[in-house]
């Protein structure tokens, strides 16, 4: 079975998954923790509508999705700035992006490939540049995590108390919105615009249920998608099954199985 | 000895659309007040202290430590909101929310006269000091979401303290606590004004604390109704009746009965 990582297909895929896993459990830690899970969901719709600009243009699609979405996640904390509440901001983020998709898709004459691609995910297409070009922005995305990681944490703590204790709140979460608009944009290769919310919420749930403080809660998120994403990509493979699809049901069996564990311990411990 | 201005309001207005919450508000604060905001339930205190926090807009000028109002400035100044709220599932011990507030970008110049915390602390050092004043270091490895009001009350005067600010206000933090943890709270509260230094503007609902532990009292009655000595607001029975029973007939009710004088 082992044989497998001799592809150097599967060698891309599996860096590439490892790094998207690592930056999608540290983005989604802050923003399931923020009550703002659907983030994501609203950004890769923003960014279908990229892929569909880039598509119609000419212009390869995941660098004009990386504009669109980065433009987009500005616009949505913008709103939320104008407190208008998170989950009304992503639904009109989210069909906003959609409907230009949909209109741009239609006049191009339907549906492509490529557009599929990034509606599902290509993990196993991911060539050289393209994992490059992944290692190299998440990379930057989780330096900048590292370095604003208390200033972040205190705003997804209270956002209120952080302001008054001097820390620049509106500019930062600009920043971070940034961010997640960037890792949704990377992510999109693994799991496709459609699955894109499971790798940002579900190891985060599963993770806080070990109780080890915030940055282990990340550290250990990004060792269940890893695992997930390391299992999906062997699985799917070997049983000739979509990976994204495979991935993100690992994700919701390791969910099911923590919080089932939890309450079988809870009940043998009460 | 002539004591430095902490805080300086003037002609402080705040509205929320058409209705005005607070109405020309001035008043000063020296160093190592422990000021009573006395007033009734939508007299103005809360809106009073966001805006001299800069979290509503108003007009009027805010002056802290003799400067006109920077967001620096916030830096040496801790504030206890009447209500916190967080993701109750949020990952974090009670060790961890005191110490996120050390930051780079949040702690305090250290050319301070009174301290809590030392520069030369470490950070663990720091937050252990603060959670022993607040009497929660035995339940440091608690998780946050598991602790009750009183508890969380006193957590958060820990994560102001160990920014080792100059000025702490605290708006109504003794409501909803049992009277074992407002004891407790009032005396930690005296402990970091007398023994700290720390200078504090707090909103309080009991008149026998606010004469117990303040030497100054504000009352809001959405203008300033008295600005004084303790003493002085105690001995005059009108003012106190006006700041405690503020048009309570008027005030919308969402329950059913009569306020009979």
């Amino acid at each position: 079975m082992l044989e497998i990582l001799e592809y150097s297909f599967i060698q891309r895929a599996l860096i590439s998954g490892i790094a998207i896993s690592t930056i999608c459990s540290m983005v989604g830690c802050f923003l399931v923790m923020r009550r703002y899970a659907l983030f994501g969901d609203g950004i890769a719709h923003v960014a279908f509508g990229g892929v569909a600009v880039g598509l119609f243009m000419g212009i390869i699609p995941f660098w004009s999705a990386f504009v669109v979405s980065i433009l987009g996640s500005l616009g949505l904390q913008k709103m939320q700035n104008s407190k208008v509440s998170g989950e009304v901001a992503v639904a009109v983020t989210l069909v906003s992006g959609l409907s230009v998709g949909v209109i741009l898709t239609s006049i191009a004459g339907g549906f492509t490939l490529d557009l599929f691609s990034f509606l599902f995910g290509s993990i196993i297409l991911v060539s050289t540049n393209d994992m490059i070009t992944i290692l190299s922005i998440s990379g930057v995305v989780a330096l900048v995590i590292i370095l604003l990681y208390r200033r972040l944490l205190f705003i997804t703590f209270n956002a209120e108390l952080a302001r008054v204790s001097g820390i620049r709140v509106t500019l930062l979460n600009y920043l971070f919105a940034v961010l997640a608009a960037i890792t949704v944009v990377v992510a999109m290769r693994l799991t496709g615009i459609l699955l894109i919310t499971a790798l940002i919420v579900l190891p985060t749930l599963s993770a806080s249920k070990f109780n080890r403080g915030f940055k282990g809660t990340m550290i250990i998120s990004a060792a269940i998608s890893s695992s997930s994403v390391i299992s999906g990509i062997f699985i799917s493979y070997l049983l000739d099954w979509a990976p994204s699809g495979t991935i993100v049901a690992l994700l919701v069996l390791s969910m099911v199985g923590v919080y089932t564990s939890y309450m079988i311990m809870g009940r043998l411990f009460r | 000895m002539q004591l430095d201005t902490i805080l300086s309001v003037n002609d402080l207005w705040v509205n929320y659309g058409t209705k005005i919450a607070v109405e020309s508000v001035s008043y000063d604060v020296q160093e190592g007040d422990l000021v009573g905001v006395v007033g009734a339930n939508g007299s103005g205190k809360s809106s009073m202290f966001k805006a001299i926090l800069g979290l509503l807009p108003h007009r009027g000028t805010v002056s802290l430590f003799g400067r006109a109002f920077h967001r620096d400035l916030l830096r040496s100044v801790g504030y206890v909101p009447q209500k916190i709220s967080f993701e109750p599932m949020f990952p974090a011990t009670v060790f961890d929310v005191v110490a996120m507030a050390l930051t780079r970008a949040t702690l305090t110049p250290t050319d301070r006269r009174h301290g809590i915390v030392d520069s030369d602390m470490s950070n663990s050092e720091k937050v252990m000091k603060c959670l022993n004043i607040v009497r929660m270091w035995g339940l440091r490895h608690r998780r946050i979401g598991a602790l009750s009001g009183g508890e969380l009350q006193r957590v958060f005067i820990a994560q102001s303290l160990v920014r080792n600010p100059s000025l702490l206000i605290m708006d109504e933090p003794a409501v909803g606590l049992d009277v074992k943890s407002q004891k407790l709270f009032y005396s930690i509260m005296q402990e970091a004004n007398s023994e700290y230094g720390i200078t504090m503007i707090v909103s309080l609902h009991n008149m026998d604390v606010v004469k117990e532990y303040s030497n100054k009292v504000v009352c809001m009655n959405r203008t300033l109704a008295f600005h004084g000595k303790t003493s002085d607001f105690f001995a005059d029975e009108k003012l106190l009746g006006l700041c405690t029973e503020y048009k309570l007939q008027d005030r919308p009710h969402p329950h059913e009965h009569s306020h009979e004088a």
